[in-house]
């Protein structure tokens, strides 16, 4: 299948529900039968295969497709089992209009249109309602786009070996900024609605959009790859420490699970940085688990944060374990492919990263706590997200070989 | 040509750090398009041109209605910006001149002299219409930057008409997760 299809559909889908806005049902009912249209679409479209079309030449990567189908999932999970005053309608159009961006993103042919879309997802987002003001919502992913529009100006150009180190400073920087991690952190208010809030370019969108960025990045950035590889494993090696270390103290729960994204993010980008094939899988794994558990267990936890409500019951332990990325769960897989991938680059680094892995360990059993006593639909979503996460912690190679490795 | 071009494209940008109000920010938009078409003419893309300029010219026209009323250029506390835009003028003219080659000098000098105004007008503007106007001359910009023909300049003339005619939302608390 054609990733016209991939794009037009949830596209389609998001404009439904939000015409269809006064009438939840209808809206919801158009929504999800296009976004499960764009989702098969996703699927049946091969990896590699080129269309032109529309005049413009769209291909999907194996890597973005395979993170696009977890996206896609991520957000079929949600509106089946919504959070606690969540609607439905209302997470299908911002989660499928998201969709319908990524897909564009990643099916585009070049970086420069990569960022167009980015930059109409930017003005999108910044456009609904939110508690913080709109110049801060806008400026730090506004700050990305023009970073990330720097390096392709200056890719253009010819001139001196700095000229690409300074285009590899401004795609790493760029990405930080879009993803909201270390030095860019975006301003996080915990009361504000998570569509509005900065969890999504952590969490839905900054997946896709990470893998674009890193796979488009070979060509602009040759004759400095080891530049490009280890600024992403510097910034990494930062994000884990110190966001592990926040969210541990950090006052605020709701802020100690969006430091929880950035420690994740972390030890993605150090993945990417390690260009062998262990360390892109290692960061493959752990998006794949960034959208299908971190995400969804966050989206459950908002009700018990905001009653404050804290328990120590086996299932608050079980939920700490799988964020701590112990066995068997998907991140402890992603941990070893990346310690194996360290060890093949340079040794001293897999020491590094394996003492930074217990710092994963009281965060997480704080925000094992916070998702209360869950019941009901909520039980059940974290039932599904712990149990997709046992599967991929136990069988992440179809999950690799998705992804073309 | 493209000399005239960049020249014209900074002071597009410049107006657009200097403008605090809906006029000003649509004449520096519609300055920024002319010069982002002229560049994109002398490329031999008369096509993209054309698209670039009217995309350019709608969202200028968008902005000349939505935002705060007046020309505000220059107001009162904007020498720092116009230090900014004479400082990031001359360091881009060096840098296209005699750092890097490749495309035309002009071309350099457009790219980095709009990319790093806008850039920075984004980081100090509060106002949305301002960020808004800034970063739809950033679209333009990447139209002719990202080379892909027709089609990054087609987009990147949707992008800036598009974001022109985004209203800029009242902030107020809203319910649900």
């Amino acid at each position: 299948m054609e990733p016209e299809l991939a794009v037009a559909l949830p596209a389609a889908g998001a404009a439904c529900a939000t015409a269809f806005r006064p009438r939840p049902k209808l809206a919801f009912a158009s929504g999800a039968a296009l976004g499960v249209a764009g989702l098969v679409a996703v699927i049946l479209s091969r990896a590699d295969l080129t269309s032109d079309q529309l005049g413009i030449l769209l291909t999907l990567s194996p890597a973005s497709r395979a993170i696009l189908i977890a996206a896609s999932a991520a957000l079929a999970i949600l509106v089946a089992l919504p959070p606690p005053r969540a609607e439905r309608s209302t997470l299908l159009r911002w989660g499928l209009g998201g969709l319908a961006g990524m897909t564009a993103m990643a099916a585009a042919p070049t970086l420069g249109v990569v960022v167009m879309i980015l930059l109409l997802l930017v003005v999108l987002q910044a456009s609904g309602a939110g508690r913080r003001g709109y110049a801060i919502r806008f400026r730090a992913p506004a700050l990305a786009v023009c970073l990330l529009a720097l390096a392709i100006a200056l890719a253009a150009m010819q001139g001196p070996a700095l000229l690409t180190r300074l285009v590899v400073v401004c795609l790493v920087a760029g990405l930080a900024a879009a993803l909201g991690v270390l030095p860019y952190i975006h301003e996080f208010d915990p009361d504000e609605s998570t569509a509005a809030s900065p969890i999504p370019w952590l969490a839905f969108v900054g997946p896709v959009l990470a893998v674009v960025v890193v796979g488009k990045a070979g060509e602009m950035v040759e004759g400095a790859e080891d530049a490009f590889g280890a600024l992403l494993i510097g910034l990494g090696l930062i994000n884990i420490v110190v966001a592990t270390l926040a969210s541990w103290r950090t006052s605020s729960d709701a802020e100690a699970w969006r430091y929880s994204f950035i420690a994740d993010w972390g030890l993605a980008l150090c993945g990417f940085g390690l260009v062998v094939p262990d360390g892109v899988g290692a960061a493959l794994l752990v998006l794949y688990s960034i959208l299908l558990g971190r995400l969804p267990l966050y989206l459950w936890s908002r009700q018990s944060l905001r009653e404050k409500a804290q328990t120590d019951r086996p299932i608050n332990f079980i939920v700490a374990a799988a964020l701590a990325g112990s066995a068997p769960f998907a991140g402890f897989p992603a941990r070893i492919l990346l310690l194996r991938a360290a060890t093949a680059m340079y040794w001293p680094l897999a020491l590094v990263l394996a003492l930074s892995f217990l710092l994963w360990l009281p965060g997480s059993l704080r925000l094992g706590r916070t998702i209360g006593a869950p019941a009901g639909r909520q039980l059940i979503g974290v039932a599904v997200a712990l149990a997709i996460s046992v599967v991929f912690g136990l069988f992440p190679r179809p999950l690799l070989g998705l992804a073309g490795l | 040509m493209t000399e005239v071009a960049a020249f014209v494209a900074w002071l597009g940008a410049a107006v657009i750090v200097l403008a605090d109000s809906r006029r000003g920010l649509a004449a520096g938009l519609a300055v920024v398009a002319l010069a982002a078409a002229a560049i994109a003419w002398s490329q031999g893309e008369e096509g993209g041109a054309i698209v670039l300029l009217a995309g350019g010219v709608l969202g200028s026209a968008l902005r000349f209605t939505i935002g705060p009323d007046g020309w505000g250029l220059m107001q009162p506390g904007s020498t720092p910006r116009l230090l900014f835009t004479i400082v990031v003028a001359l360091v881009a003219l060096w840098v296209a001149l005699a750092v890097t080659s490749g495309p035309s000098a002009g071309f350099r000098f457009t790219a980095l002299t709009v990319l790093v105004l806008l850039g920075g007008r984004l980081l100090e503007a509060a106002e949305p219409a301002v960020m808004l106007t800034a970063i739809a001359g950033v679209a333009l910009v990447l139209g002719i930057v990202s080379g892909d023909g027709i089609v990054s300049y087609t987009l990147a003339a949707l992008v800036a008409a598009g974001v022109s005619a985004m209203p800029a939302p009242a902030t107020k608390r809203p319910r649900g997760t």
